[in-house]
């Protein structure tokens, strides 16, 4: 028999076209998932995570599937899936932005009266679209050597003239620095606010540069005396794997501003229930895993924020700070007034 | 014809140029409509305040990272490519591999390596008690991060003036050889031979640099590309985003233009199917000295000192920092990577090929359309595509019940359609040259034999831009495994790329734990190009040979 001549590179051609479309495939049923399951959004990326997914997962038998990107990006996806949204869950940093995607209507109410009762009210939307996981407070670091506590006082002091030359700062695009001027616009009003941002801008000691952990750094470099931190990175460079981070912890001191006065600036994790949940069963009782007294605990002691329920123990270092008292803002105020703070930072200079 | 053969023959291959114009069109259509809505709530006060700073942050940053970047291609191609000298075959080698090393990788590196807690800081302060914690301070972000920039990407213009210089240059620049020594030579004849390919990779590097967001939001720069996500995610308006990206999108036609531009006024080409092989001049002394120097500190700032850092961070945080996690994220990377340059290397070749044989008034703006995807901001492109995926999923659903629920936009294809988009630039400028040094002569020869268009691609075009090829798909695919943003966006549940991992662990300020994913980054980037760059080698062999 005569077999057709064809050009040989055509059939290398073939078989190379065929090899792709099932390797094409192979990606596409590789997303096929087993049927106990449950879906986050998440914008926490943290180690001690991770271990919490694993044992929930082993402890209820359903898997737990993770996408991970920044909060804003997660809420645009998942105002963009609609109906056809595959996440059960959204979990993210900053109370700010938990209201975001509350008002972006991809939220419902948490029907679990156990979660409920694990968080106080205070921790959790006012309609119970989200539960408070964790919280940490911004606080000024200050030099040990340079910087007695005394001289502290208010987040708003930090605009006074005596600290000209002597704040260092991360860029204002940073959500910590949103939340803290948000809350001050609440506080204080918007023109006190704006006041302040250009006030603490004069006060520079270097333009604004780097993340949290490096003004402690450029503090115990003696770039500047004080700065702005949250909680967690000050337990994270004390208990960090390179021995000159911890060193250069040791070189700050800690201050909870504004004890006599409106109270320290205070931020929150949360997780929500979003409205097109496919697992809503699964996804309750992951947010009730997540509220009870041994998950709090793993998280206090994985990444050193408080936990939000009551009855869980804190993390030594954290029981070594002492209660204080926090701000009295609502956490909606700060999705509220943060594009105001994004305006004012440009504004003030501060960069 | 054989049936099988005529659904790419003819005008297949018109078809594949329509079909990949389409798909870069997809997120354009997304962006579209921000032209013909009202401006965004923001959007007077981003004009009035903020727009001149971002317009010139992003140009300082952008031109400085091609100048810069420029001169040290030029001038290390120049070095290498007409002198001889100790190491001259190693550092022609050692000079790529910055190339492996994604920019804001090196951010960190630099970070890590230069600042207070940083070996050298220590090491002076313990020993000297000398202080650099102010010198470092003083250096503005910007320079920073055009440095960051230019010691990660000059191999752009390091690899296109060297492969000027090696199959182009003999002929004319032996004479002038004679005729004076070599610093003239540089200034009265390279250089302005040079120009256009130099120009070429300044281009893509100012390319790079305008779409970058990993290190200009470590530095905090306020460039297009920052702008847009504090726009679209922090103030929560999408049409001062879109804005923005026109505004973005307009700098980077501005700069396809004078591409365009320098290459009309090309005045000379030089065409031959000889290729002649440059005699290098013979360095000795003090030259010789000064020019491994050279290479020698740009080898390091630009690949070793990284490298060095990453290994000190594994040093201190290898416990437990081998994970399931982290040889899933390897594999997943390198297979994805791998599938998106083999689509992107199709979709060029096909395209090109198109081009040059089916000349009409659509194909230029089809297939310089189609390179645009580089152009669009990651992060506007990845929202545009999983809309679009989306609805698409909701019609399959609709007429196939048996496909799995959300079979295209929970899978891996979502990525890897966005990196075919993003890159597809990069692969077809590769295969677009090859076929623009090989000409037409030979394709019409195979014609004129009775072999048809789609035959003469595979028996005789394919074999002679074979090394423009697998050149390309090394790009696309380093450029893939070195991407951020789309892989933060775009990737399936329970996937991590090497690079999220990185970036994880960065925004986490836990520096020390990025050592391990970086160092896979890095090394198999790295050894992919080596690998390329003996391909090259034998293909050299090969033709110099005959």
């Amino acid at each position: 028999m005569q077999h057709i001549k064809t050009p040989a590179g055509a059939s290398s051609a073939r078989k190379f076209l065929a090899a792709l479309g099932g390797l094409w495939v192979l990606l596409g049923f590789s997303a096929t998932t087993p049927a106990q399951e449950v879906n986050l959004y998440s914008a926490r990326h943290y180690e001690s995570d991770k271990a919490l997914y694993a044992l929930f997962e082993k402890e209820t038998g359903i898997k737990v599937n993770v996408v991970s990107a920044n909060a804003p990006e997660l809420i645009e996806r998942i105002k963009r899936e609609g109906e056809a949204t595959s996440a059960d869950l959204f979990i993210t940093v900053d109370g700010g932005v938990l209201n975001t995607a509350k008002n972006a209507g991809i939220l419902q109410v948490i029907p679990s009266t156990l979660a409920l009762q694990n968080i106080p009210a205070a921790l959790r939307d006012r309609e119970n679209h989200w539960i408070g996981i964790t919280t940490r407070a911004r606080i000024i670091v200050y030099s040990k050597a340079r910087v007695r506590p005394e001289q502290l006082s208010t987040y708003e002091d930090l605009a006074a003239p005596k600290w000209k030359g002597k704040i260092v700062a991360r860029p204002s695009s940073a959500l910590y620095d949103q939340s803290l001027l948000a809350s001050l616009i609440a506080l204080d009003g918007e023109e006190k606010a704006l006041a302040w941002v250009k006030g603490v801008a004069a006060n520079f000691a270097r333009p604004p540069k780097g993340n949290d952990r490096s003004q402690a750094r450029d503090i115990a470099a003696g770039l500047g005396d004080v700065a702005l931190m949250n909680t967690y990175y000050i337990g994270q460079m004390l208990h960090s794997k390179d021995p000159e981070e911890v060193r250069a912890a040791e070189e700050v001191g800690l201050f909870f501003p504004n004890q006599e006065t409106t109270g320290t600036h205070r931020n929150i994790s949360g997780v929500a229930l979003t409205k097109h949940a496919k697992n809503p069963e699964n996804a309750i009782r992951f947010i009730e895993f997540l509220t009870a007294v041994p998950a709090q605990e793993r998280l206090s002691a994985g990444n050193y924020e408080f936990p939000t329920n009551p009855k869980a123990r804190k993390h030594p270092l954290l029981e070594s700070w002492g209660t204080f008292r926090t701000q009295n803002v609502d956490f909606s105020e700060l999705s509220k007034h943060n594009a105001k703070a994004i305006r004012f930072f440009a504004e003030g200079g501060w960069k | 014809m054989p049936a099988s053969l005529r659904w790419v023959s003819g005008n297949g291959w018109t078809t594949i140029r329509a079909a990949v114009f389409l798909c870069v069109l997809l997120p354009f259509l997304a962006l579209a409509g921000g032209l013909f809505s009202p401006p965004g709530e923001h959007w007077p006060y981003v004009r009035d305040y903020l727009l001149r700073a971002y317009c010139t942050e992003t140009l300082l940053v952008t031109l400085g990272a091609g100048a810069f970047a420029g001169a040290l291609g030029i001038g290390l191609a120049w070095a290498v490519s007409m002198h001889d000298f100790r190491g001259r075959r190693f550092f022609d080698l050692a000079l790529v591999l910055p190339l492996a090393i994604p920019p804001y990788i090196a951010a960190y590196t630099y970070e890590g390596l230069l600042g207070y807690t940083g070996v050298i800081q220590v090491f002076l302060r313990r020993h000297f008690e000398l202080s650099l914690a102010r010198l470092t301070t003083e250096i503005p972000a910007q320079a920073w991060a055009i440095w960051v920039f230019g010691v990660t990407l000059f191999p752009y213009v390091y690899l296109l003036t060297r492969a000027f210089l090696r199959h182009q240059s003999a002929a004319l620049f032996e004479n002038a050889l004679l005729l004076g020594g070599s610093a003239r030579l540089f200034w009265r004849v390279g250089l302005p031979l040079l120009w256009p390919s130099a120009t070429a990779g300044v281009i893509l590097v100012c390319l790079e640099v305008l779409n970058d967001f990993g290190v200009s939001s470590h530095y905090g720069l306020t460039t297009f590309t920052t702008a847009i996500f504090a726009a679209w995610f922090g103030m929560g308006d999408a049409d001062t985003a879109i804005r923005l990206s026109l505004i973005l999108l307009g700098l980077v036609f501005f700069t396809l233009l004078i591409r365009k531009a320098l290459h009309n006024a090309r005045r000379y080409h030089v065409v031959s199917s000889q290729e002649k092989w440059l005699s290098p001049h013979r360095l000795r002394g003090l030259p010789q000295a000064g020019v491994i120097l050279f290479c020698s500190l740009v080898c390091l700032a630009g690949f070793l000192a990284p490298l060095l850092q990453m290994l000190h961070w594994l040093r201190l945080s290898w416990r437990g920092a081998f994970t399931a996690d982290l040889g899933s994220a390897l594999c997943y990377t390198l297979g994805v990577s791998g599938m998106a340059a083999l689509l992107v290397m199709l979709a060029a070749t096909g395209t090109a090929n198109a081009n040059r044989l089916f000349r009409s008034r659509l194909s230029t703006p089809l297939s310089q359309g189609a390179t645009l995807g580089y152009a669009i901001p990651s992060a506007v492109l990845a929202i545009g595509i999983i809309g679009f995926f989306t609805g698409a999923d909701l019609w399959l659903a609709s007429r196939f019940p048996f496909l799995p629920e959300r079979f295209l936009s929970m899978s891996s294809f979502l990525l890897v359609f966005a990196y075919g988009i993003r890159f597809f630039s990069i692969g077809y400028q590769s295969v677009e040259a090859g076929f623009a040094k090989i000409g037409r002569v030979y394709a019409e020869a195979s014609r004129t034999l009775g072999r048809n268009v789609t035959a003469t691609f595979f028996r005789v075009d394919l074999p002679m831009i074979r090394h423009a090829i697998l050149g390309g798909s090394a790009l696309v695919f380093i450029d893939i495994l070195k991407e951020l943003p789309l892989g933060l966006l775009l990737r399936p549940f329970n996937t991590e790329t090497l690079g999220t991992m990185v970036y994880h662990f960065a925004n986490n300020e836990a520096l020390e734990e990025t050592a391990l994913p970086s160092l896979c980054i890095v090394l198999s980037g790295a050894a992919f190009l080596l690998l390329t760059q003996f391909w090259e080698k034998g293909e050299e062999k090969r033709v110099s040979g005959n």
